[in-house]
């Protein structure tokens, strides 16, 4: 199954040549803002130490993992620069990260009518939700 | 710290190590990042046994392969007869670790290193692959089933190397070997399993089902086997061996995932593991590895 992805970015390159590589630091926010559903979270003993503090457990997505993003640009200069703001100039690759979250979670509780309100929204969780919505009669 | 270490390119040399205490190494990819981790100790004494030719290579034999210990899962997986006839060995091989793993980790060190989600292992136990050793003392056989005895322990006795392993061919069957884990690189197996599908005359007539990361050991599944044995392959007959299969594991709840979902998955992975060995002896393509082409699959 090819997955896709779509991502629109609020953002401002002013007129300074920036169109050329401002579609660079795009999708790399808008995977990293998948690691919510890939990445395994924190793990913690009851009595509050890391079982997973290494990379090696602490399991974040790969470049394999990551799919095809494409990238659409919504050019609204920012209204508030201020002094030290130039011509309306935004963050480019940090807001991508903050609304895919928010997106995919509400792509799986549309396509699967259960809500997984806790991140990492990892595939035991949605299945613990679903398990949990099946036994109480729901979807 | 290692105070001795020798690199022969002997076969004799090595076991002559082995017998004398030497811990053998190859390409390092569990022993190495082990230590890292503070499992165990670096090994006083390391003999490296990358350098032996006889012991990497994949080389047909009367009625199947002799695959060396020291052949490294990336040729496992580029090798067009074990894609052709031995299918699951590619799947599993081609997701070990990264790139990098596969160039340098190997199969012996796979086997020997007894995970309970060694990713050869479920593919070669549906094989009835044997694995061959050897020692100061001489040679012998042991079967798949009787290698790993408990996680991280094997019946190699003190001073054997395995040096290869054997695989005989399947007539008319197809294999598939499927992964659930949290990501497709840098992975260790939540769950998996590995189905051995023969059909002949529209009727399934070799049925083989291991299961990896849901016991102590990877492990044969007699009863789901049964279960699909004479059936048509199809869904309804690989979801009733799934159940089977789920109902015969004994998963562990911990830092990856619980029982709970282990056991529902076991259900699940089974299912597509032999729905792919359905279509592969079937002729129908399935590409390797099977995991990634299947995920998201229902």
């Amino acid at each position: 199954m090819h997955h896709g992805a779509g991502c629109s970015v609020p953002s401002w390159g002013g007129d300074v040549g920036i169109a050329e590589w401002r579609e660079g630091p795009a999708p790399g926010g808008g995977g990293h803002g998948r690691d919510p559903i890939g990445a395994i979270g924190h793990q913690l003993s009851d009595d509050g130490r890391q079982l997973n503090p290494y990379l090696l457990d602490y399991k974040l997505q790969t470049c394999a993992d990551v799919p095809s993003i494409r990238v659409a640009f919504v050019d609204a200069p920012a209204l508030n620069a201020g002094p030290k703001g130039l011509k309306g100039l935004k963050g480019l690759a940090e807001p991508p990260c903050i609304p895919t979250p928010g997106a995919i979670a509400n792509a799986i509780a549309a396509a699967t009518g259960v809500a997984v309100d806790r991140l990492p929204m990892t595939a035991q969780r949605l299945w613990s939700a679903l398990d949990t919505s099946s036994r109480d009669g729901g979807a | 710290v290692t105070e001795r270490f020798s690199a022969p390119t002997a076969l004799d040399a090595a076991l002559a190590a082995v017998a004398d205490g030497a811990r053998p190494i190859a390409g390092g990819t569990d022993l190495v990042v082990g230590v890292r981790q503070g499992k165990w100790p670096m090994p006083a004494d390391l003999v490296a046994i990358d350098r032996i030719a006889e012991l990497r290579g994949i080389v047909a034999t009367a009625d199947g392969l002799w695959i060396g210990a020291t052949t490294s899962h990336a040729d496992l997986a580029s090798d067009p007869r074990i894609q052709d006839d031995w299918t699951a060995l590619a799947d599993a091989a081609a997701i070990i670790g990264s790139p990098a793993t596969r160039h340098v980790g190997t199969l012996g060190g796979n086997l020997a290193n007894a995970s309970p989600a060694a990713e050869l292992s479920g593919p070669l136990a549906c094989f009835d692959a044997t694995i061959v050793v050897s020692s100061v003392v001489g040679r012998r056989r042991i079967p798949i089933g009787e290698l790993a005895t408990a996680p991280g322990r094997t019946s190699l006795e003190a001073g054997e190397l395995i040096v290869g392993v054997e695989v005989a061919s399947i007539p008319d069957a197809g294999s598939c070997y499927v992964r659930l884990g949290f990501r497709r690189q840098m992975e260790i197996a939540v769950v998996a399993a590995t189905a051995v599908v023969g059909i002949a005359d529209g009727v399934v007539s070799v049925a083989r089902i291991a299961l990896t990361a849901l016991a102590p050991i990877v492990h044969r599944v007699p009863d789901a086997e049964s279960r699909l044995l004479g059936t048509d392959g199809g869904p309804d007959a690989a979801t009733a061996a799934g159940r089977v299969a789920a109902e015969a594991c004994q998963p562990i709840s911990d830092v990856r995932a619980t029982a709970d979902y282990r056991r529902a998955m076991a259900a699940v992975v089974v299912r597509r593991a032999i729905l792919g060995a359905a279509a592969r002896a079937r002729g129908e393509a399935v590409a390797i590895p099977a995991s990634e082409s299947l995920f998201g699959a229902g």
